[in-house]
């Protein structure tokens, strides 16, 4: 099939039924989509399985997807973060129960890339223990805006929630960020 | 958010070359495989009418060579497909709990055993005996998969006979039921905890009695794992639990085998196929995407 340049194209494509469609909007969005899973998950390779995840679940919702101003990545980052929130619910009480297994094979890979995998992981693990506490819809409307760069309209369309409720929650989390942030900074 | 540098998240990468290849592969497959399921008894109903066509044009031939003879026999009794498939024929052997309402709107033409051979799809079977993709022994039918693989355990039969064979640090399942042979793709002998280790095989089954699709999955229950047990929901509701045994070198196997009739329609608008494992007491589910991590066999199409 010819694609176009513009989303329209690969939104006709998809409720055409054509793969070579959501192909090329793997293409076109998988590294951000790669990127946001990552940051929900602290894993890379939860990150592998999640953005693959979210192309299956836009094949299978094809029918339904939406522009936002002309581009699916609003509604992509919102399929995205709904498979992540999923992922994550009981991921650490399943760690603690795994962590009784062998570790897999590790695949050979450049050692100096495995760590500098590592150290992200670890970094954003870090990240997200520390935002914890926030609630939910606060941590997603920070990763979208703060994190992945969204408008706060394409947040709003990503969540399917009025802007105002991305502002105020962004304005809570970045005012418990703050609190954080200063608790660290305090000898006392 | 950037003026916190201790809570800032590490700077985007770009995913692997590798996993994006994969991924995208895995994308075209399942959109492939998608619209080829959109009606499965289409697969069958399109051959089955093509060779009801030859049949009845044949039946017709024969009955007026016959009639011309004067034959009192002449007619094309014997020239309906449906009479042409003796039920013996037929696969019997899959499970018998399927319910008497199977859909009535079923093709009246059935395949028969040399028709379901031709299962569209890319295998790459080589040795089958009869020359075709899933009718060779397992040996035959591995040998495109994980060559030189020897047997190391085999379940009771039931109704058909899964078995397990192992080369190096790989091992493949290999299912012989309704006359097919089935080969999954090789897994690690260490298995990991993805969804690609829960993955099912899916055969669709025409017969007399309706159509079914059999699921069958399998693997190695990791060294050390205690109360490990897997079960899959499927989407009429119905949870079939894998049933585990151990060879003789203290490996323990585990393998679910379940079939259910086929009511046609668009199995991927269904609940997806859920495998839950359940470890020391803890749960994770993996939910099989349609096409994807519903066709685990290497030897033929789904």
């Amino acid at each position: 099939m010819a694609i176009g340049t513009g989303e329209d194209d690969l939104v006709d494509g998809l409720r055409r039924d054509d793969p070579e469609a959501l192909a090329a909007l793997f293409d076109r969005h998988g590294d951000r989509i790669y990127n946001h899973c990552f940051r929900a998950t602290g894993d890379w390779a939860e990150a592998e399985d999640a953005t693959a995840t979210v192309f299956l679940e836009v094949w299978r919702h094809r029918s339904r997807v939406r522009l936002h101003e002309g581009s699916a990545l609003p509604w992509l980052y919102g399929v995205a973060t709904n498979v992540c929130r999923n992922l994550t619910r009981s991921r650490r009480r399943q760690r603690r129960a795994l962590a009784a297994l062998p570790s897999p094979p590790i695949e050979p890979d450049h050692a100096e890339r495995v760590t500098e995998r590592v150290g992200s992981a670890e970094r954003m693990q870090a990240v997200l223990a520390a935002i914890g506490d926030l609630p939910a819809g606060d941590r997603e409307v920070l990763a979208l805006v703060a994190w992945a760069g969204l408008t706060y309209e394409q947040a709003a369309a990503a969540l399917d929630v009025p802007v105002g409720t991305v502002r105020s929650r962004l304005s809570r989390a970045r005012a418990r960020l703050h609190e954080l942030t200063d608790d660290q900074g305090d000898p006392s | 958010m950037n003026d916190h540098d201790d809570l800032t998240p590490p700077p985007d990468e770009p995913m692997p070359e590798q996993a994006r290849a994969r991924i995208r592969a895995d994308l075209l497959r399942a959109g492939g495989t998608d619209r080829a399921a959109e009606s499965p008894w289409r697969r069958w109903a399109i051959p089955g009418l093509a060779a009801a066509a030859v049949l009845v044009v044949a039946g017709l031939a024969g009955w007026a060579v016959q009639a011309g003879d004067g034959s009192p026999q002449g007619g094309p009794a014997g020239g309906t497909a449906g009479s042409d498939v003796p039920p013996s024929d037929l696969p019997s052997d899959v499970p018998s709990d399927v319910p008497s309402d199977m859909p009535s709107d079923m093709p009246t033409v059935i395949p028969s055993e040399k028709a379901t051979t031709t299962l569209p799809g890319s295998g790459s079977g080589t040795g089958s005996g009869t020359g075709t993709v899933g009718r060779g022994t397992c040996e035959e039918e591995l040998a495109s998969v994980l060559p030189g693989a020897q047997r190391a355990f085999a379940f009771p039969e039931d109704r058909g006979t899964t078995s397990f064979w192992v080369k190096g640090e790989q091992f493949v399942l290999c299912d012989v039921r309704s006359g097919i042979t089935t080969v999954h793709q090789a897994l690690p002998m260490s298995p990991s905890l993805k969804v690609e280790t829960f993955r099912v095989s899916s055969n669709y089954v025409p017969s007399q009695e309706g159509a079914r699709d059999i699921r069958v999955a399998g693997g190695l229950v990791p060294q050390g794992a205690l109360a490990y047990d897997v079960s899959y929901t499927f989407p009429n509701g119905h949870t079939e639990w894998a049933t585990t045994a151990t060879d003789d070198q203290g490996r323990t196997w585990w393998r679910m085998v379940y079939a259910y009739p086929d009511n046609g329609g668009n199995e991927t608008n269904a609940p997806p196929i859920e495998a839950t494992l359940s470890l020391s007491g803890v749960q994770k589910t993996y939910r099989l995407a349609w096409g994807l991590d519903t066709c685990a066999q290497a030897n033929h199409g789904c």
